[in-house]
């Protein structure tokens, strides 16, 4: 189902303006229309940016990286 | 205000929870400026297409993360991997490639780094990979976490 709601973007988070029917932990995806005002700043803060938690798996990209290198 | 270049091992953990995240992001701050070797968008997408592969992670979820990243791409700077960069890429594996297992892509990593280095000073190179991290510290980089 789609549904178009609107959201003020606070100190890292995307604040619905109203209550969505959502279980609390459910993961969505979702276009994100940006205004033109909305420009994205030269420098960037990792600092309180969100690591993105999109997958089960408890293992290393970085792993997987050395693996690819080594292979022949 | 510093001048960074993580490589991909470095760059992955900003977007991802798991082993040393806390300690690449404790490098980086707001005013730094990240620079990354032109290879890195290769290697990140072949890391996750590869966990794909494997079964580890859904594609869903590698495209997730291959888009946030390259919907971060106009904030990086990316050095072009040039015949400079490759000339410095086989002196390194010249030197490193027997004794350190340096491989191509890691030479590729490096060599960016170098160049840059020549052309402005870097503050560090930010990676996790310990091959990397022992043949850029012989090299006299700077290497972080």
């Amino acid at each position: 189902m789609i549904t178009i709601v609107s959201a003020i973007y606070e100190n890292g988070i995307l604040r619905p303006k109203q209550p969505l029917p959502l279980k609390q932990g459910t993961v969505v995806e979702f276009p994100l229309n940006l205004p033109e005002e909305a420009s994205v700043p030269a420098r960037f803060s990792w600092e309180d940016g969100p690591i993105l938690a999109l997958d089960s798996f408890d293992g290393s990209v970085s792993d997987e990286i050395r693996r690819q290198r080594d292979e022949e | 205000m510093a001048r960074l270049i993580p490589d991909t091992s470095a760059l992955v953990k900003l977007y991802r929870n798991e082993p040393n995240s806390p300690q690449v992001r404790a490098c980086v701050h707001s005013d730094d400026t990240l620079l990354i070797a032109q290879i890195t968008s290769l290697e990140i997408v072949s890391a996750f297409s590869g966990l794909v592969r494997q079964n580890l992670i859904l594609p869903n979820e590698a495209a997730s993360y291959i888009r946030a990243f390259r919907g971060d791409l106009a904030r990086y700077q990316i050095i072009s991997a040039d015949v400079y960069v490759f000339q410095e890429a086989e002196r390194l594996l010249d030197f490193y490639a027997i004794s350190h297992n340096l491989r191509p892509p890691d030479s590729l990593q490096l060599a960016s780094a170098l160049v840059e280095q020549r052309n402005v000073p870097i503050n560090a190179f930010l990676t996790t990979d310990k091959v990397l991290c022992n043949v850029a510290k012989s090299e006299g980089l700077t290497v972080l976490p």
